[in-house]
């Protein structure tokens, strides 16, 4: 090709790419007979952004680790649709909102914020519900199977607590009683993170999750 | 070179300039929000989903404003119909809106897997093609593939084909439509490779040399070594674990560490792990058992291990063994001793305290069920003779009862029933009788108050309502509610439902002891046959199956009625396996292929069979010594060879010869099943020889063909229309001669014949309640093309009558005539001799010997058979000993009579030409139970026997003496013997007697 050829080349693709159809949107990963689209992945990374306060990172590693996590989202979504799981009220989150257009300085500048993040309210209120609706999944499905036993707090607090407390407070009494709740909570939320994890893993061998890698390029 | 690479190059440039540019076209999308869809097109314009369906589940619409979220949630649900494998959405400035168009790739599902090639198995070609994980309907994927290739890996393998190949062929282009792919595994197994000497690690505490022996790598006598198979691996691992038993050592660990091939000279060498473990006896304190009995209870040996919960399992056993034995207060507990000098002990210490029998079975307190009604479903038993001589009883056998009963009460409502035992031993004052009382609190019945069903909206609600158990008014219990919601269930699955839920809830009502009750249904999306897909059928007419393809195109998808096409498809008789799927059964669309994948069955099929007779079936054939039959041996071959699936329409063509000193048959069968499509149709076409001798009277030569259909009415009952045309010789007849010259012409009969067959039997086999009759009649007549012209009528009644448990009483009546027509003769001399009835023996008549019964030559004593038949049987079926061995006492009565005009219910022979009388038989039996049926021993005793005159002499001795050598006028008396059938009879067969 000569040089003359190349730069014809060059301009018939460009101008094939005005007049050529758009992609707007294309499965980005599978899981089982659900998918995850490009275009819930870029608002995933936008409203996680909106929420922290953060620019949105659309980096091929970011928008990985967005996936990952979408990807869990859509197991505990299928799982709480085959047992039939109670879902939260979507009355719920209302004092949130109420408490985001708060700290936003107020609806103008709530809306302009939305509008700059490219997310809608909507969006904003599906993200929040899902935040219940999985708490509400880890109680049911979790928590009320874990026992944590007086013996797993007296040795924590022997463990942890005492020697912590005591370096805070030198010469104070510390009793296992007054940390009772604080460490069975605790505890019980390292069991469930552990037995979320097991299971998460679990569902993950048992479906079939496909990438596209060409979305992640 | 270069002229090559550098457009790769620009091409490779611009491919990147576009990736770069992708994010900035999908920024761009944002601008197509909220205008007006003009057009929706697919690209390709093939799609796996019809138009219509795709219009029905398309958010994204026509005409509507374009949003992302309606974009993505198309993208969902077509993905959710499982068909796809990838889907994009492309966007364009169309006219005032946007034109879209879905790009998709559409997913494929696995269709027909096979296997073929150089296979010799093992493994064969059904376990290559299961190695492969690959199910029917399932999505075609990658990694299922992988899976494949690592399963029948692994197969071959451990199967010694290590220079096996494995070449998977893809027909993509069949069945693309269905986007269903087969698959065809082209095998070649290259030589198996032989056992080297196995490598041994770990503690073996026993001569290596001893142990490579007992894995038996090597062949018995000659030395050479065996080719590897996985079956050969698993008997050497068996082998040395049972070397170690022998040993005691019972803890030994034999496991295959690894296999180690060896290229160059095809040799798989295995290395066995061995931990041998301390030896261990095993001794009972207190009571002896024998070896045998300590391995069947105690499961260490087994196991191979020893823990404490197996030893608990054996003294556990060996309590129940005890108890079961009479020892009802027997303790048995286990102490281990720690190893010494390689040697651990394990001591049963058995207390078997007295020995008892239960005499007394009480049970107090029941009033909703009768007292024989809670005895039925017990196990419990007082002692009985032989069959438990001390009774049935022990803990967890009471324990069992107990949890029956009180499931039987709560299953009817009584929630709060209690059940409560007592033993009271020395019952009755008697040292070592047992008996028990159980003590039945039934509590308050709960009823149903009232019944709130909400969820049934697409099935007819009454109808289901009606079928219902839990009904107000009528008992509250989770087992009628889990009655009631497999009704519910089975009907949604039935009506095309798969995803249908059932939930409940009651709570008390207003009223004591009353329930209301609320079921939930959810029914679910409904499906439908989307098209019935056949595969694997490569001889067998698809016609032929389809014709059994009952489910339709837009029928609902009824598990049941695939089911049911599974079952019509294997009664074909002509495939060896038939799998039934659904095709990508996890994906979201309302239409659904079926699949059923065939493997044919082979065609050919040859059995050889050997055998004997042993009876009263001897004695000289040519000479006239024993009418009666001597006591004889007839060894006997069959062979059989058939071709099944004739024209891969299932008919069938079989040979089928039988050889012995008695009888030489060959018999030679066309079957047509399903005649002109209709299955209860079957039509046959036969021709036989057959030379016998089992009628002691004469030999004969048979030439039959014969055309027959039956057609199967009920599952009951069928009827056979027949018609025989047969040419039947006898020679070497044992008669007085003057009937020589007329029974010894060959005769041509033509019979056209009805047979009807009613059989209500509950299990044909072994029958305990129910009726089988039969019913024959037949006609011979000139119109025929037969030479004589008769009336065969023959008719049978049986029917089996419950009297307890395992207590039945059966009966049989069997009659039968022949009617001679177009002759003056009388029937019994009109008729030939070979159409004569003959009875007598083992499945006929027990008070005779095989065909010895009726009227018999007066000179000669040979039986002659008659015209009419009268067979009646009477049989009291009981429990022996245990579960298997059962015992009969009989009662047959009868005879064959000369004419109908004969027929004699009298006792009395009246002088030795008279047969025409009814012969008895009383007798008992014995039945052990085998999976083929009763094997049975029957002893009999002929109150009445007949007796008659035999001949002692030659045939010419006999020709010599006259017309009527044994008349008392006769001057050859002394030549006539009186003779009589034996009183006493003994048969030994397969099988009830009817």
């Amino acid at each position: 090709l000569n040089t003359v050829s190349r730069v014809r080349c060059i301009l018939l693709f460009c101008a094939l790419g005005a007049i050529h159809a758009e992609i707007i949107d294309r499965i980005a990963v599978s899981v089982g007979n659900r998918v995850i689209t490009t275009s819930e992945l870029d608002r995933e990374i936008r409203v996680t952004a909106f929420l922290n306060r953060v620019p949105p990172d659309f980096s091929p590693a970011a928008r990985r680790a967005t996936v990952d996590r979408m990807v869990e989202q859509k197991l505990i979504r299928h799982e709480m649709e085959n047992s039939r799981y109670p879902v939260p009220d979507a009355a719920e989150i209302e004092p949130l909102l109420v408490q985001l257009r708060k700290d936003r300085g107020g609806d103008a500048a709530y809306l302009q914020a939305l509008s700059a993040a490219g997310i809608t309210e909507q969006d904003l209120r599906e993200a929040l519900l899902w935040q219940r609706t999985f708490l509400m999944f880890l109680d049911v499905r979790f928590r009320a199977g874990i026992q944590v036993t007086a013996q797993s707090i007296q040795d924590y607090f022997d463990r942890v607590v005492a020697p912590a407390a005591r370096a805070a407070r030198p010469g104070a009494n510390v009793d296992v009683d007054d940390y009772r709740e604080q460490i069975e909570r605790t505890l019980a939320g390292g069991l469930v993170d552990q037995e979320t994890t097991k299971w998460l893993d679990d569902a993950r061998r048992r479906t079939e999750i496909v990438y596209h890698p060409e979305v992640f390029e | 070179m270069n002229s090559v690479r550098r457009p790769s190059a620009y091409f490779l440039a611009l491919a990147l300039l576009a990736a770069a540019w992708a994010p900035v076209l999908q920024a761009q999308a944002a601008k197509f929000e909220g205008l007006p869809v003009r057009t929706i097109q697919f690209s390709p314009a093939e799609q796996p989903l019809e138009a219509e369906e795709l219009h029905q589940i398309l958010p994204l619409q026509m005409n509507e404003s374009l949003h992302m979220s309606t974009v993505r949630a198309s993208i969902e649900r077509l993905f959710a119909t499982g068909r796809y494998l990838d889907i994009q959405v492309d966007a364009q400035p169309y006219r005032d809106g946007v034109a879209i168009v879905f790009v998709t790739k559409a997913a494929w599902f696995i269709g027909d897997v096979s296997a073929v090639g150089d296979i010799s198995s093992p493994p064969n070609s059904g376990q290559l093609e299961n190695a492969s994980g690959l199910n029917l309907g399932q999505p075609y994927t990658e990694a299922a593939m992988a899976q494949a290739d690592a399963g029948q890996r692994r197969l071959l393998e451990s199967n010694g084909l290590f220079r096996s190949t494995v070449r998977p062929i893809f027909d993509w282009e069949s069945t693309r439509a269905v986007q269903q792919v087969n698959i065809r595994f082209e095998v070649d197994y290259g030589e198996r490779a032989i056992f080297g000497v196995p490598l041994l690690t770990g503690d073996l505490k026993i001569d290596a040399a001893r142990i490579v022996h007992a894995t038996k790598f090597r062949r018995w006598i000659i030395h050479t070594r065996k080719p590897m198979t996985q079956t050969r691996v698993r008997q050497a691992l068996e082998g040395v674990r049972r070397l170690y038993q022998k040993e005691n050592r019972l803890e030994a660990k034999v496991s295959l560490e690894s296999m180690r091939y060896d290229e160059a000279s095809n040799r798989a060498i295995p290395t066995l792990h061995i931990d041998a473990g301390p030896r261990i006896e095993v001794r009972t304190i207190g009571a002896d058992v024998s070896k045998d009995r300590l391995r069947r209870y105690i499961p260490i040996f087994e196991e191979h291990a020893v823990d404490r919960d197996l030893l608990v399992e054996g003294a556990r056993n060996l309590r129940d063994f005890f108890q079961s034995d009479g020892y009802f207060d027997a303790e048995v507990a286990f102490k281990e001793q720690a190893v010494q000098n390689d040697k651990a002990t394990i001591d049963y210490l058995i207390n078997t305290g007295k020995r008892h029998r239960l005499v007394h079975i009480e049970i107090q307190g029941n009033q909703y069920f009768t007292t024989e009604s809670l005895r039925e479903r017990m196990y419990l038993r007082t002692a009985t003779f032989l069959q438990f001589p001390r009774g049935r009883y022990s803990e967890s056998l009471i324990r069992q009862d107990k949890d029956a009963i009180t499931s039987l009460y709560q299953s009817n409502g009584f929630r709060d029933v209690e059940v409560t035992d007592r033993e009271e031993d020395d019952y009755g004052g008697k040292i070592g009788d047992l008996g028990v009382s159980l003590t039945i609190r039934e509590g308050p019945q709960y009823f149903v108050h009232a019944l709130d069903v909400q969820g049934i909206e697409r099935l007819d609600r009454e109808d289901i309502l009606g079928r219902l158990s839990s009904a107000p008014g009528q008992p509250f219990s989770e087992f009628n509610v889990a009655v009631d919601r497999d009704t519910i269930l089975a009907e949604y699955f039935e009506r095309g439902f798969p995803n249908a839920t059932f939930e409940w809830s009651f709570r008390p009502a207003g009223e004591p002891n009353r329930m209301d009750l609320s079921f939930v249904v959810h029914e679910g999306s409904r499906q439908f046959v989307r098209q019935v897909l056949i595969s694997g059928n490569r001889i067998t007419r698809t016609q032929l199956i389809n014709r059994n393809i009952t489910l339709n195109p837009g029928d609902p998808l009824s598990p049941t009625q695939m089911t049911e096409i599974q079952r019509r498809l294997y009664s074909l008789g002509v495939f060896a396996r038939v799998d039934a799927a659904i095709q990508n059964p996890a994906g979201e669309t309302d239409t659904k292929y079926v699949l059923y994948n065939v493997d044919e069955a082979r065609r050919y099929s040859l059995a050889v069979g050997f055998g004997a007779e042993l009876g009263r079936i001897g004695g000289c054939q040519a000479c006239l010594e024993s009418p009666g039959g001597a006591t004889g041996f007839s060894p006997r071959v069959s062979l059989d060879v058939s071709r099944g699936n004739l024209w891969g329409l299932a008919h069938g063509l079989s040979l089928r010869t039988r050889f012995s000193q008695l009888n030489q048959r060959a018999l030679l069968n066309y079957t047509w099943p399903r005649f002109q499509g209709n299955e209860n149709f079957t039509v046959s076409l036969t021709a036989l020889y057959e030379a016998s001798r089992d009628i002691r009277t004469f030999n004969y030569r048979r030439q039959e063909a014969a055309v027959q259909l039956n057609q199967r009415f009920t599952k009951a009952t069928t009827l056979f229309y027949r018609f025989a045309y047969r040419r039947v010789a006898v020679s070497d007849i044992k008669v007085t001669p003057l009937l020589l010259p007329q029974l010894s012409q060959p005769v041509r009969v033509g019979i056209a014949s009805l047979n009807l067959v009613q059989d209500r039997r509950d299990d044909p086999i072994e029958p305990h309640k129910g009726v089988y009759n039969t019913l024959d009649i037949g006609l011979a007549d000139r119109f025929f093309g037969s030479q004589p012209s008769f009336v065969r009528f023959l008719a049978r009644n049986a029917t089996y009558h419950p009297l307890g448990p395992r207590l039945v009483l059966a009966r049989s009546l069997e009659f039968g005539n022949l009617l001679a027509f177009r002759t003056s003769l009388d029937p019994f001399d009109a008729i030939p001799l070979a159409e004569h009835f003959f009875g007598g023996g083992g499945t006929s008549l027990r008070a005779f010997p095989q065909n010895q019964a009726g009227p018999r030559d007066t000179s000669t004593g040979f039986p002659l058979g008659g015209t009419t038949l009268l067979f009646s049987q009477v049989e009291l079926r009981f429990p022996l000993i245990g579960e298997n061995i059962g015992g009969v006492i009989y009662h047959d009565a009868g005879n064959i009579y000369s004419n109908l005009s004969d027929l004699s219910l009298r006792f009395h022979q009246r002088d030795l030409q008279d047969f025409d009388y009814m012969v008895h038989n009383v007798g008992f039996g014995v039945r052990y139970r085998t999976p083929v049926g009763p094997l049975r021993v029957d002893l009999g005793y002929t109150l009445n026997p007949p007796r008659y005159f035999g001949f002692n002499g030659s045939q010419q001795d006999l020709f010599n003496a006259g017309v009527t050598p044994c008349a008392p006028t006769n001057g050859t008396p002394n030549l006539c013997e009186q003779r009589r059938v034996s009183h006493f009879s003994f048969f030994f067969s397969i099988g009830q007697t009817f």
